[in-house]
């Protein structure tokens, strides 16, 4: 990971975030950006693990896109059907244990920004999705 | 005169953070309108004040609440006596943010922002710890103290939508110079501030740095 204060945008720093998805083709929200004053900021993808944690998420499609679904303020780019980012579940592993299956990090992922939040689905439960975000 | 203020850029703002008075130098210490002057002794020397915390969300456990998108932000404050120094003594220090996604104001005093436009300035994580690791430590907020009567009061505010803080910690860091309070008056035929050596004789103040501090409330 290159994230390292001195070689950013001065006044970025990361933050970390996760999500056990317990519901199918439901939207969810991984992380709303801090777009209130006094702080507006936005989020950048720096790295994500998508985990299938029991054997049937195997298979399992994550899509992101930039929504804050608390709040209709801040623009909203992508939805469930038009992702601006997706992730697939896939692997090998065995009925009931995790295992990291996509793990992505800056280098791998489109430099995507995140204005309102990250709003999140997945095709089917038993997912979890962490990433690192470079808050800027 | 050299003068030097918190968040004012002179010669003394410059790329190594050193001491700003050695022993036998003057000191004009500036507390709202009312000032007194101060001399580091020959005996004494400035003293290193190595890097500590400053936990303003104290007592552990104590909750910062998310950034709201509505309405006021909720916030803490916690009132630095950390950061207080033996009487008679001057304090400064250098401060920058441990905890990401926090943001830290200073007051000194409790109403008085200490970084001035109109409502003030904070920093956090994101803008003290690169100039903290590029050695810009000219660029890091400062803060004076004297004694245990100008004690900095901090408030912080979650930049975080998502999850609570249970930690907003400062490092501060710098220096401590012992004083001697000068007894002054004003020269009825020169009308310039003076004061009396040791040996009692009267002596004008050739040169004196200014640094301000604020009342504690």
């Amino acid at each position: 990971m290159s994230v390292d204060a001195g070689v950013d945008e001065l006044g970025s720093y990361t933050e970390d975030y996760s999500i056990n998805i317990l519901s199918a083709n439901t939207s969810m929200q991984l992380a709303r950006a801090p777009w209130p004053s006094p702080v507006n900021k936005k989020m950048q993808l720096l790295q994500i693990n998508v985990t299938p944690t029991a054997g049937t998420a195997l298979g399992s499609a994550v899509v992101l896109w930039d929504q804050d679904l608390s709040n209709s303020t801040p623009p909203t780019r992508g939805s469930a059907g038009g992702a601006i980012l997706t992730f697939g579940a896939t692997g090998s592993a065995a009925s009931g244990t995790a295992s990291i299956t996509s793990s992505l990090s800056e280098i791998q992922t489109v430099e995507h920004q995140f204005i309102a939040g990250v709003a999140i689905q997945a095709t089917t439960i038993n997912v979890n999705v962490a990433a690192t975000f470079k808050i800027i | 005169m050299v003068t030097t203020v918190s968040s004012t850029v002179t010669r003394l703002n410059r790329y190594p953070y050193e001491p700003i008075l050695m022993s036998g130098q003057k000191v004009r210490v500036q507390k709202g309108q009312v000032y007194k002057y101060f001399e580091v002794p020959r005996f004494e020397a400035p003293k290193l004040i190595p890097p500590f915390e400053v936990e303003i969300l104290s007592p552990f456990p104590k909750t910062l609440a998310t950034l709201s998108d509505t309405g006021a932000q909720t916030q803490q404050s916690h009132e630095c006596t950390e950061m207080d120094v033996q009487t008679p003594g001057l304090g400064q220090y250098r401060l920058i943010a441990l905890d990401k996604g926090v943001l830290f104001e200073l007051f000194q005093p409790q109403s008085t922002s200490k970084f001035q436009t109109l409502t003030g300035i904070g920093f956090h994580y994101g803008t003290t710890m690169q100039f903290y690791r590029n050695q810009l430590w000219s660029l890091l907020p400062e803060v004076f103290v004297l004694n245990d009567e100008s004690t900095p009061v901090v408030k912080v505010t979650n930049m975080d939508m998502n999850k609570t803080k249970q930690h907003a910690r400062l490092i501060a860091f710098g220096f401590f110079y012992p004083l001697r309070e000068l007894e002054t008056q004003i020269d009825p035929k020169t009308n310039r501030i003076v004061y009396k050596d040791d040996a009692g004789n009267l002596r004008f103040i050739q040169a004196a740095l200014t640094v301000e501090v604020g009342v504690k409330s």
